[in-house]
This record gives C-alpha cells, sequence and structure tokens, in this order.
C-alpha cells in the first residue's frame, strides 16, 4: 500500500470514528501514550501556575484539546416584505408599527414595520459545535485520568463569514489530585492556574465552562429610519431595545447553563458584543458571553484573612 | 511519591463527586468579577447576584456652533448626559430584578457608529452583589473594582452612587490673519486654553452638585475623559465621574497595611504611571 494510500484510508478512520462519538485517531493515539504514562507530561502552564496549581493539591497531567467545525443553518427573517418568514424558530419577536398610520403598506413603499428578531437557528447553532468541542475534551482529559481542566483557551472563528461555518476549538492543560476520587465528568475552568488556586482557597470549585449568547437581528421599521434622518437628538428606541435585548439573552443563557451544571455561579466572565451587517438596513447584534462555572463547597471564605500591604518598591 | 495531605483540595473533589458542600442559597448568578475581586467581596459580607446591563442608544444630530467663539454645545450636552442616565437606570432596573444592593464594576461606555448614521450607543454594565445579612433600600452604582470596594468599606466607607457630568464644548477657531501672524512665534493660544478650563470647570460641577444632592461626604477615583467622539478636533466632551462615598462608620477606620519590600530585581510599578486619555484635541 502506499503511503498516500495509508493516509487516506487514516483519514478516513478518523472521520468514522467522529462519526461514532469518538475521536479522530491523532488524539486517540496521544491519549493511549500519555495514560502509558511513559511520555513526559505537556503543559501551557507558567512557572507560577505550576507552583500554584501544586500549592492547590494538584498534579498536570498533560495538554488536551477538543474541536469541531460545523456549519450553520440559515435562518430567513423577517425582512421580507411579502410576510413573516423567521416566526417558526420561536425565538423573541417584537414588532414596530408604521408610526404614521398606513396600514397598506407593500413592495417599494417606504412605509413598513420594524422587526426586532431573535436569531435561535444561528443561537443553537453555535450552542452545538460548543458542545461537540466540549465534549471531545472532556473525552480527551477523562481518558488521560485526569480531574478537570485549567486555563482552558477558546477559539471561536467564522470560516466563511457570519452565518456560515464555525470552528470551535478549546485547548487547556489536564490537572489530577493523586488518589481522589474518580469525576464522571471533569472539570474545566478557563481561569489561569493561579486563579484556580485562588478560587479553590476561597471556597469555590470550577464546575465546567459556560457559554451564553444572544443574537438578535434589527429590521428597522420606518419610524426608526425616519428618526434616524432626522437632525434631532433622540433616543432610537427600536435599536436600544435590540441591543439590550440581545444582551439580556446572552446573560440568560449563560446562567441557565450554569443552572443545567449544578453550579453556583458563573466568574470570569468575558463579555464580546459584534454587530455584522447583513445588508439592506438590517443589523445582526450578537453577544457572546463565557466564564468558568463555580460551586461552592465551603461557607468560609480563606483559610486565612487577606494582610493588607503596603508596597515600598 | 506520596500526596501531601490538603483538606481543600479534597472537599472541593466531595463536592464535584456529589458528595457534600456548603452550597450556595438562591438563583444562579453571573459576574464578570475576577477571582481576587469574587473573593474579596466574599469577605466583607457580598455575594454575586448577577451580571447586569443597561444600554441607551442615541441619535446624535449636528448642534451648529459659531466657528469663532467658545461656547458650550448645550444640546448635545444634555443629549449625552442623558443617554448615560437612562443606561444606568435601565441596569439599576435589572440588579434590582436579580435581588442586588449594589452594582460593582460599572464600565459605562460609549460606542460610536458613525457609518451612515451618527449614532452613539451608551452601554452600563456590572455586576448586581448583595449583603444576604442587611436590607437596604434603592442600588448603589460604582465604578471601584471588587479590590476598591473591600478597601473602603473596611476604611468605614459606603459607596453612595455614582456621580457624573458632561460638557460638550465648541473651541472657537481662530482668525486667518491672526494665525499667519503667529506663524513664526511661540505663543499661548487663549482661547484653546480658556475653553478647556472652562469645559472641565463646567463638568466636574455638574458632577460635584449631583453627589451633593445623593448627601455624599465626597467622590473617590474621580476621572476626567476628554473625547472628541465623531464631531472632529474642535468639539470636544469633558465627562467627569467618579463613586460618591459616605462615612458611615462612627471615624475613619485604620487599616495599617504592612510594608513590603520586594527583593525582585525590578517590581512592578505601584502605580500605573498617568497618560493622556481619550483623543484630545489636536491643532
Amino acid at each position: 500500500m502506499t503511503d498516500q494510500a495509508a493516509a487516506q484510508q487514516r483519514q478516513q478512520a478518523s472521520i468514522a470514528s467522529l462519526e461514532r462519538g469518538g475521536l479522530p485517531l491523532a488524539a486517540q493515539e496521544r491519549i493511549e501514550e500519555m495514560r502509558g504514562g511513559r511520555s513526559a507530561w505537556t503543559s501551557d502552564l507558567s512557572v507560577a501556575e505550576m507552583a500554584a496549581i501544586a500549592h492547590a493539591g494538584f498534579e498536570p497531567v498533560g495538554m488536551v484539546m477538543g474541536s469541531s467545525v460545523c456549519r450553520i443553518a440559515a435562518q430567513w427573517g423577517y425582512t421580507t416584505v411579502y410576510g413573516l418568514g423567521g416566526a417558526s424558530a420561536g425565538g423573541r419577536v417584537r414588532t414596530y408599527p408604521c408610526p404614521h398610520g398606513f396600514y397598506g403598506y407593500g413592495v417599494g413603499s417606504e412605509h413598513r414595520t420594524g422587526y426586532n428578531w431573535e436569531h435561535s437557528y444561528y443561537e443553537a447553532g453555535i450552542t452545538e459545535t460548543r458542545n461537540l468541542a466540549l465534549r471531545r475534551i472532556l473525552e480527551e482529559a477523562h481518558g488521560v485520568g485526569a480531574h478537570g481542566v485549567v486555563g482552558v483557551r477558546i477559539m471561536r472563528r467564522h470560516l466563511e463569514g457570519v452565518g456560515n461555518s464555525l470552528e470551535f476549538t478549546c485547548i487547556g492543560t489536564a490537572v489530577r489530585r493523586r488518589g481522589g476520587p474518580q469525576l464522571r465528568t471533569p472539570f474545566m475552568s478557563h481561569l489561569d492556574g493561579v486563579s484556580f488556586s485562588k478560587l479553590l482557597h476561597g471556597g469555590y470549585v470550577p464546575v465546567a465552562l459556560v457559554m451564553g449568547i444572544g443574537a438578535m437581528e434589527i429590521d428597522p421599521g420606518c419610524g426608526t429610519e425616519w428618526q434616524l434622518r432626522s437632525w434631532s437628538n433622540s433616543r432610537i428606541q427600536q435599536i436600544s431595545d435590540g441591543i439590550e435585548e440581545a444582551r439580556m439573552l446572552g446573560i440568560n443563557h449563560l446562567e441557565s447553563e450554569v443552572a443545567t451544571v449544578d453550579a453556583d455561579g458563573a466568574v470570569g466572565v468575558s463579555t464580546d458584543l459584534a454587530t455584522y451587517e447583513l445588508g439592506g438596513e438590517s443589523t445582526l447584534v450578537e453577544l457572546f458571553l463565557l466564564g468558568t462555572a463555580v460551586r461552592r463547597y465551603a461557607k468560609e471564605p480563606l483559610d486565612e484573612p487577606p494582610l493588607p500591604i503596603m508596597r515600598l518598591r | 511519591m506520596s500526596v501531601m495531605p490538603h483538606p481543600r483540595a479534597d472537599a472541593a473533589l466531595a463536592c464535584l463527586a456529589g458528595k457534600g458542600g456548603e452550597r450556595h442559597q438562591g438563583r444562579a448568578f453571573s459576574s464578570d468579577l475576577s477571582v481576587d475581586e469574587a473573593v474579596l467581596l466574599k469577605e466583607i459580607g457580598y455575594e454575586p447576584r448577577g451580571l447586569v446591563v443597561g444600554s441607551a442608544v442615541y441619535h446624535l444630530g449636528i448642534q451648529y456652533s459659531n466657528w469663532s467663539t467658545n461656547q458650550e454645545m448645550t444640546e448635545l450636552t444634555q443629549a449625552m448626559y442623558q443617554a448615560r442616565q437612562e443606561a444606568v437606570t435601565a441596569m439599576e432596573r435589572h440588579a434590582e430584578q436579580v435581588g442586588g444592593q449594589g452594582v460593582v464594576g460599572l464600565k459605562l461606555e460609549v460606542q460610536m457608529h458613525s457609518g451612515g448614521h451618527p449614532l452613539a450607543e451608551f452601554v452600563a454594565m456590572g455586576t448586581a452583589v448583595a449583603n444576604p445579612t442587611t436590607h437596604t433600600r434603592g442600588i448603589w452604582v460604582s465604578d471601584l473594582s471588587g479590590q476598591d470596594l473591600y478597601l473602603l468599606i473596611r476604611a468605614g466607607y459606603q459607596p453612595v452612587g455614582l456621580a457624573f457630568g458632561a460638557c460638550v464644548y465648541h473651541v472657537a477657531h481662530q482668525a486667518m490673519g491672526q494665525w499667519l501672524g503667529q506663524q513664526n512665534q511661540n505663543v499661548e493660544l487663549g482661547n484653546y486654553t480658556s475653553a478647556l478650563y472652562e469645559a472641565r470647570e463646567l463638568a466636574m460641577t455638574r458632577m460635584q452638585q449631583e453627589a451633593e444632592r445623593a448627601r455624599a461626604d465626597g467622590i473617590v477615583a474621580m476621572r476626567i475623559d476628554q473625547k472628541s467622539h465623531m464631531w472632529g478636533s474642535h468639539v470636544i466632551e469633558f465627562l467627569a465621574i467618579g463613586t460618591s462615598v459616605r462615612l458611615v462608620a462612627a471615624e475613619h477606620q485604620r487599616i495599617s497595611p504592612e510594608l513590603t519590600v520586594s527583593l525582585n530585581d525590578e517590581p512592578e510599578p505601584a502605580t500605573v504611571p498617568p497618560t493622556a486619555s481619550g483623543d484630545a484635541a489636536e491643532g
């Protein structure tokens, strides 16, 4: 068999494994090698993080990764003057009727209703891609006998523009406590090793990476457009509502994920607001939140109260 | 290799395995607090209640000003102030809904979208916190970090709320003859200097009045942002903003910090050197 044929066969075996819900061959072999304990462990921890993790009673096992590329389904919207398109998706919708009292609007008329509506397919697509990537990194962590993964970095990329294919990759260092009980699902945290140690000493333990996404499309109605063309300083209600709604959706989705993993809250949440022009006057506003869900295991905060210091250089 | 005993790590893993742990009461929260902030706030009795936001999108029209006079653009000032106020009020409503008593780490930002329409989005965002052992009325808002609040409350103070004042000012252009006449001299541009003084004073006075109305003792961590946003270099907004505080203990509580000297080669600077903030007007 030629090298090329062997490589092709190997790739097909990897794809088949992914379809069965497993890991690609390269990842399987890496896990096998790490589990054997013959290889040196890998980590992207700094020396300070390494010391902090040891101080918290853990040790590094090796770097683990999970990745997935998905196509995000298209969602037709309310933009069309021929009728309501995207209502079937069941997201949030708010309408802004024509304030000028023209009801018989149609093609070419400048009077039309404005819509703010949630791209729920898009949100679900990103969540699904994320789920696949997380499942894979957790499988790797479980495979190497780790208790958790710290310092998880997330890479999220739209490969062909927004609304098409999306890559979601997470990489982190798996850690374990020697002699600790085997966990069904290892914990995950995007916080670095030093923060992990502080969190643990503060009475909280990380549970999982949680995400919240809110995507709202804003299709301005004629009332909004007239306001935009005016010379006055005024609040634009429809756009204010749309952005606030996207933020609220993101926060609500994040908090419901926190509840799903049976955690008490999320810390270190980063918020990332992006707007995409969708053609015409329509805009997609997307809020992406990412944090570490934590569970409180001890009521008293620190082993010792913090010592106030004044640095004299 | 023997394993170091570590009761905290063992208790944490036992909690993850579903065995015990002193769990949090109440709804699941989100917060943009760092770990240090979350742990320090817990020390002074505050627990996070959730990430809260408010936003207001404003269309900022044009106010005509006289090319050669220094003057406040009162309509723009009014719009910039009111938009921030609305964003903060919306955020406070959100904080009330999640059972917060205050908001820490407020970020009050303006994003200008100048493409097509002169749109400005004002966003207020922070983490709502509450002390479950006390009952208070109203919501205090502060742009202080968790570390700063820890220090403030330990010293016997309580944040009262956000205090801010805005002023949008038009700086006069020089007459052509005057400009030509000064080309080979170093001179003070009096109109610039006095305009910047005037605008800064107005913004600070308004901030101070706000703190007085809230019956605060003073304002901490105040800063002045100076930005031209989308208006070109001759129209400048001054924003004075800080957290107003009140002494609630009988007197200022001494903290008596331990003095330390770092033996590292290059210690981190204790304070961040001041940098020119904003896109202050040029030329």
